[in-house]
């Protein structure tokens, strides 16, 4: 148990850059060296964080220290992993709070935030992307028109999201089951 | 602030909950909660924390929810919006790293996934085209240049955000000196 909170820690501590490289961590500490993932398991856990919610190296560390050590193990590998990121943002976000008064931090800070739209912007289309762009050409229509039908609505009745995401992701699923004609692929 | 500290924790509960596909989607999102509903912070606040979470080594959600927290109800805010990022995805891997060969092969769990994700793909188009929108309004040149030209890039190009995030900060130290002088 020490040995798979040590681990973690160190991941989390060393992933600076986003999911790819928690991965690549992942990769050789957990699976080459250790052994407590098979290479085929972490490719199905890529897959599965795709279609979950949440940060791969959380559900990475979800996922081992379940099957390790079970629910205690699960808690430890995802705490361990997300300390050194909690914690180091919490120190850059004080000493901004220092730097805020100063001009020119001011001024980076504003060109910052742009450049900080333009990565949410993107990953906004490839989000649609990946949820409309996938199957046959005909699942890609039909997927296409329900984000249509969907944005319409949306702007139409602006309702509460999560309410909104509940609701539209039951009926585009039970769409999908009960009209699979509509859906190939 | 207790009450302050449950909200906190349910509103990252569910958002995080229904944030499919990982990654930024969810932080205009956050914005749309903490800033419009709840009126906690400002849109340029989100976005610093955003760029000091990609800043720092880990998850970029989790990384934001803590300076929410702390900005909010301090140490017990920080624990509170920690705590209800990971506890979607703790709950849900731990569930499926037990019964992992009827959860891929269900059709149900499949079609849900499915219409989960396109709905999340609506939310967070029109949550982006309104951050977009806004840096747009302000009128300055220089800003929407720089978000169209990191978006194109991020696209296109294959370079690390954090990079390009990098070069925005460095590129605004530079301007505003040369303005400064």
């Amino acid at each position: 148990m020490t040995a798979l909170a040590f681990h973690f820690l160190y991941i989390g501590l060393f992933s600076i850059g986003g999911g790819l490289s928690a991965i690549s961590l992942i990769q050789a500490e957990i699976v080459d060296r250790l052994g407590w993932l098979t290479a085929e398991t972490l490719v199905d856990l890529m897959a599965i964080a795709e279609m979950t919610p949440g940060p791969i190296a959380v559900n990475a560390a979800s996922f081992v220290g379940m099957s390790l050590y079970g629910v205690p193990g699960a808690v430890t590998a995802t705490c361990a992993c997300i300390l050194p990121g909690c914690f180091i943002s919490f120190l850059i976000s004080r000493a901004n709070d220092r730097l805020r008064k100063n001009g020119r931090w001011q001024y980076t800070l504003k060109v910052l935030r742009a450049a900080v739209a333009g990565v949410i912007v993107n990953g906004g289309l490839v989000i649609v992307k990946n949820a409309v762009c996938s199957g046959e050409p005909g699942a890609v229509l039909a997927s296409a028109a329900c984000f249509c039908a969907g944005l319409a609505a949306y702007r139409r009745w602006k309702p509460s999201p999560m309410l909104f995401m509940l609701i539209m992701g039951t009926v585009c699923g039970v769409l999908r089951l009960a009209v699979p004609v509509f859906f190939p692929g | 602030m207790k009450k302050t500290c449950w909200k906190l924790f349910s509103s990252m509960l569910l958002l995080s909950g229904l944030t499919f596909g990982g990654g930024f989607v969810i932080i205009p999102l956050m914005q749309r909660r903490f800033v419009q509903e709840l009126g906690w912070l400002t849109e340029e606040e989100i976005l610093d924390m955003t760029a000091f979470a990609r800043a720092s080594p880990g998850a970029v959600t989790v990384n934001v929810a803590v300076q929410v927290g702390a900005r909010v109800a301090g140490a017990a805010g920080a624990v509170c919006g920690v705590l209800g990022t990971i506890v979607p995805p703790l709950a849900v891997l731990s569930a499926i790293s037990l019964c992992y060969g009827a959860f891929s092969a269900s059709p149900i769990v499949a079609a849900l996934l499915y219409g989960l994700r396109l709905a999340v793909a609506v939310v967070a188009a029109d949550a982006v085209a309104a951050m977009a929108a806004e840096i747009a309004r302000g009128g300055d040149r220089l800003r929407l240049a720089v978000m169209g030209g990191v978006c194109l890039l991020a696209m296109t190009a294959d370079i690390s955000t954090i990079w390009l995030l990098a070069g925005g900060a460095v590129l605004g130290w530079f301007l505003a000196g040369r303005e400064a002088v």
